[in-house]
């Protein structure tokens, strides 16, 4: 009997996921049982030994054994993090207080802000610290403490394509120096060896794609191009920690590239494009004759993709240091109250950072910051002149506050080379916001974090009460909603109790208790959260009557379909829906990408040129609209499929009776009946299209220079990455106003859908 | 337009329209079997067949665990869910204490709130009591659920009062006429809630993203997307990646299709 089928299926599946569940949380369990000390280390991904094609960790996996070898009774624990996310799952770890022993990086000044990082100086002996270059110590020091263990040096370069040059005719940079002027000559020339005309016939086995003699690319986090904006003097943030990037000489920078765009010497979407981008086309398809990378260009133009190539200098005013900026990357110790810890942790680190292990940075092309290491390069003529390139380097503004300055200005900088804005202009607007970033003096994040809203906490009590009342009321009913409705009381309410408050509360300065309305308008006043406003509109008006007319389509198709074939189409249109938005943006991400994409490779197939589906701002957002609008139409179809089997077929008779034809049937009858289906689709729809972000982050992160900024996105980022848990509230608050209306609306439509039926 | 004809037409706009739907799918799965180095040439060429993707990612070794993750989180949500809101939909439509449809009404406002706005706040809450990085922090908060509530309440309302009552004469206790008469008569509403719920915590991203900093805990869409950031040209590994990802949830339809397509047609019908 189905029933009983039913129910011993059910039972079946129940012990099979009770053992499961409880068989997993043993194994979490398992840990605590034990007496040692884990140390918990979190790494990104090194380089690959040999005999190695995908794991990046295998020589901190074999450090990890040598140092457990050594130590009895200690075990190590690696998380593994990745380049994108790594630093915001550390910055999130850390003020959670959720963070691990020993991480990897830059100095990390917030950390140390925060007082979260463990001065090394008591564990470092005078020999380690004498065997350490000077440089390196520096890197790692904030107020005469040193607070990490340096582990290698590296920094960026200017590479250029032999080859290119020397068909062009064009002599490469004498000792790898030249003057801005220099550096235009020679680009214009190779230009002209490279101009349009020729391209057609030297490229003819390829299709056409740009050949350029400059790539440029200017992102968050990425210094690699900023030499050439800086050398008329200019900087973002100058000596005396003041912004600058307003001034002439920073804007004659920007002026230059710009030139160097109408020169055609750089491609004109430049602003957009990514690193990855422009290594694509440099490195392997070879397509540029210069272009900025880290240290490891080297060793991907040697190996990888065996070019010959050369390291110069960037192009820099003649007496003036050319600039490249340097990174050193060690290991640093988070503080604990358990001292044996600490002491195991810096061991860990000390030994991971000693001179033998740091010939192993060979592999990594990066450059030890120890002396006894040697020099691993000496027979590479590469890697001797990175060093002497770096001699002239310089290193980020050291301020904890850096990436948010960092991200403010990427924008600007890539807005006014995409020629949207006017330089001066752009500059001068992220100069404000900059500046407000430089006068927050806030004071400790985590402190913000530990404190509670008192309000949320009353609320709390008062739902506990009401818990155990109805618990002790022996009212069988009332004790059984208990469950369901505490668990919604701890998950939803509470939280978003405390999340009304937060909106309210001037969470950057750290006081407590400071009521405010600053955060709703800094977020109006915030040009991100404008662009986001207007985007996740733009998105709801596009996409939902979209999906929602595509399901009315299919649906009536469908409809019209009798047995096997019905159930086919009715399940393959389904199906996709199945899938999860990480899975179907990572194809759209695939299928867009500039240079390997499915878009662009039928496009070039045709002669066409091809289009920077995601690197174009002016494009950017309509593909994240396309890839919204080709969703599978899933539930919408099936709840139009159950409404249309609700339509008396004696309508469509008397229809036949007076001769309509199939598409008049439709559109009279079908269509207008289905009208309070096609109004309660469009609201869902549009409530969740506002929600709109999973396949934003996926696809874009809000890039290119904010073009596909929407609204969850926003809050995401203000809340996680930049800490503003004020701003980020604020703006979810405004966003479930918006939802709430809309709601409202829709319930006044359904009510009047209602009586019209009846 | 005759019948034969619009038959015929309607038949290949269908078409047409799951190419264009569906199409991006097909390709991920043409561009995981195909090989490494058919993918690296310019231009790419596709249908030379290779396992080659599937078993890079294999020996990667974690896509098992996080597909096992994703399974316990699943399966525990699905299970506390369907006790949890079958128990208290029992008791908002058979009971009658006071302040119930004030209760119910509460309950209700909940749904329409956006998880965006929870998101930080319960972030904060459960960082502080150090459910954070493991597979509770996803579990928990999931198993919140007013709609199913709401859901199953309405199919019990439906059940007819004189069951309960007949129950009780012959003495039952109220846990004993949920578990004997409701709970086995809600079958076709738990089956089909607890299947699209088991989907949709399978699918699920954001807050697993925020919550789960070891790549231990990790759950399947959280760890492909990672795979995403460290693998950015290898398309053929990330596709072979989303493959996998999808495979489970196919599966699921296809056993239970006949379930979910009907509770949606039932569940439309309000």
């Amino acid at each position: 009997m189905k029933h009983s089928k039913a129910i011993t299926l059910h039972s079946c599946s129940f012990t099979l996921v009770l053992t499961v569940i409880l068989l997993s949380l043993l194994q979490c369990n398992a840990a605590y049982a034990t007496e040692e000390i884990t140390l918990k280390i979190w790494d990104f991904p090194r380089w690959l030994e040999p005999g190695q094609s995908t794991d990046r960790f295998t020589w901190m996996e074999r450090k990890i054994k040598e140092f457990e070898a050594q130590n009895p009774g200690v075990r190590v624990d690696l998380t593994k993090l990745t380049w994108q996310r790594g630093h915001e799952k550390l910055k999130i770890a850390a003020v959670s207080g959720n963070y691990p022993d020993v991480a990897p990086g830059v100095v990390p000044l917030l950390f140390i802000r925060e007082e979260l990082i463990e001065p090394v100086d008591d564990y470092m002996s005078a020999e380690d610290r004498a065997d350490y270059f000077p440089a390196a110590l520096e890197a790692f020091k904030v107020k005469g403490k040193i607070y990490g263990w340096p582990w290698y040096m590296g920094g960026q370069l200017l590479y250029l394509n032999a080859d290119i040059f020397a068909s062009a005719g064009v002599e490469l940079p004498v000792e790898g120096r030249w003057t801005p002027e220099e550096f235009t000559q020679k680009m214009a020339q190779i230009q002209a060896y490279m101009s349009p005309t020729d391209n057609v016939a030297k490229t003819a086995g390829t299709q056409g794609q740009g050949h350029y003699p400059l790539g440029l690319y200017f992102q968050k986090d990425e210094t690699a191009n900023l030499p050439f904006l800086m050398c008329f003097g200019g900087s973002i943030i100058d000596r005396d920690g003041k912004y600058a990037g307003d001034s002439e000489e920073f804007l004659k920078g920007i002026k230059w590239v710009n030139q160097l765009c109408e020169m055609k010497i750089i491609p004109p979407d430049s602003g957009g494009r990514s690193a990855n981008d422009i290594w694509t086309a440099f490195g392997r398809e070879k397509r540029l004759a210069a272009g900025a990378f880290g240290l490891w260009g080297i060793k991907a133009m040697t190996d990888k993709f065996p070019t010959n190539f050369e390291v110069v200098h960037y192009p820099t005013q003649p007496g003036k240091p050319s600039g490249s900026f340097l990174g050193t990357s060690g290991f640093y110790v988070f503080k604990n109250a358990d001292q044996k810890r600490v002491k195991l942790a810096m061991q860990l680190a000390r030994f991971l950072t000693l001179g033998e292990q740091q010939r192993d940075l060979v592999h990594y092309t990066q450059f030890p910051t120890r002396k006894s290491t040697g020099n691993i390069y000496a027979d590479d003529r590469h890697m001797t002149a990175a060093w002497q390139i770096f001699q002239e380097g310089q290193s980020v503004f050291a301020d904890s506050r850096w990436p948010q300055i960092d991200e403010e200005v990427t924008s600007s900088i890539q807005q006014s080379l995409l020629g949207r804005i006017d330089p001066l202009t752009a500059m001068r607007g992220s100069g404000e916001r900059v500046n407000r970033v430089l006068s927050i003096e806030s004071g400790s994040i985590s402190g913000d974090v530990s404190k509670s809203s008192h309000f949320a906490t009353v609320i709390a009590v008062l739902s506990i009460l009401a818990m155990v009342f109805a618990l002790l009321s022996r009212q069988a009913h009332l004790i059984m909603i208990v469950p369901a409705v505490s668990l919604t009381g701890l998950f939803l309410f509470y939280p978003l109790a405390d999340a009304l408050l937060l909106a309210f509360r001037d969470y950057r300065i750290g006081e407590v208790g400071g009521f405010t309305l600053e955060n709703f308008t800094r977020a109006w006043n915030d040009p991100r959260f404008i662009i986001a406003c207007k985007n996740t509109m733009l998105y709801s008006l596009l996409v939902v009557p979209a999906n929602v007319f595509t399901a009315l389509v299919v649906a009536s198709l469908i409809h019209g379909l009798q047995g096997k074939t019905k159930s086919f189409f009715r399940a393959a249109y389904y199906l996709p829906g199945v899938a999860s938005v990480v899975v179907l943006t990572m194809v759209w991400r695939w299928l867009f990408n500039t240079e390997v994409g499915l878009f662009n490779s039928t496009l070039r197939w045709f002669g066409m040129s091809p289009v920077g589906w995601l690197s174009d701002p002016s494009v950017a957002f309509i593909s994240v609209i396309i890839s919204g609008i080709l969703k599978s139409p899933g539930g919408a179809m099936l709840i139009y499929l159950a409404s249309m089997a609700n339509i008396p077929n004696s309508l469509y008779e008397a229809a036949d009776l007076e001769g309509a034809d199939a598409f008049k049937k439709w559109w009279h009858i079908t269509v207008p009946l289905l009208g309070g289906t096609t109004t309660f689709l469009m609201i869902t729809g549009v409530i969740a299209a506002l929600q709109v972000f999973a396949q934003v982050l996926m696809l874009t992160d809000g890039g290119p220079g904010n073009s596909t900024q929407v609204v969850v996105l926003r809050v995401y980022t203000s809340a996680f990455r930049d800490f503003d848990f004020g701003l980020s509230s604020a703006m979810a608050l405004i966003l479930f106003a918006a939802i709430m209306v809309i709601t409202l609306i829709q319930r006044r439509f359904s009510r009047q859908e209602v009586e019209y039926l009846a | 337009m005759n019948m034969h004809k619009a038959h015929y037409l309607s038949l290949t706009f269908l078409t047409i329209g799951l190419i264009l739907t569906a199409g991006p799918l097909v390709w991920m799965v043409l561009t995981a079997f195909t090989s490494p180095e058919a993918l690296a040439a310019t231009p790419p060429r596709y249908g030379e067949f290779s396992l080659e993707n599937f078993k890079v990612l294999l020996s990667a070794g974690s896509i098992v665990r996080w597909t096992i993750n994703s399974f316990v989180v699943s399966a525990a949500v699905t299970l506390a869910q369907t006790i949890f809101n079958s128990l208290a939909a029992f008791g908002f439509s058979v009971g009658r204490f006071k302040g119930r449809e004030s209760i119910f009404m509460i309950l209700l406002a909940a749904m329409m709130v956006p998880g965006q706005i929870v998101m930080l706040p319960l972030f904060l809450f459960m960082a502080k009591w150090g459910l954070i990085d493991n597979l509770w922090s996803v579990i928990l908060p999931a198993m919140a659920a007013p709609f199913g509530i709401y859901m199953v309440r309405q199919y019990m309302d439906s059940i007819p009062v004189q069951m309960s009552e007949a129950a009780q004469i012959d003495g039952a206790s109220e846990l004993q006429i949920f578990t004997r008469i409701y709970f086995p008569l809600s079958m076709p509403i738990l089956a089909t809630s607890g299947i699209f719920t088991f989907i949709a915590q399978w699918n699920a991203f954001l807050w697993p993203l925020i919550t789960l900093n070891s790549e231990k805990y990790y759950t399947l869409t959280v760890g492909l997307s990672t795979l995403q950031d460290q693998q950015i040209m290898d398309f053929g590994l990330l596709m072979a990646g989303a493959t996998l990802a999808a495979v489970p949830m196919v599966v699921v339809f296809i056993f239970f299709s006949r379930y979910m397509l009907e509770g949606m047609r039932k569940g439309s019908i309000q």
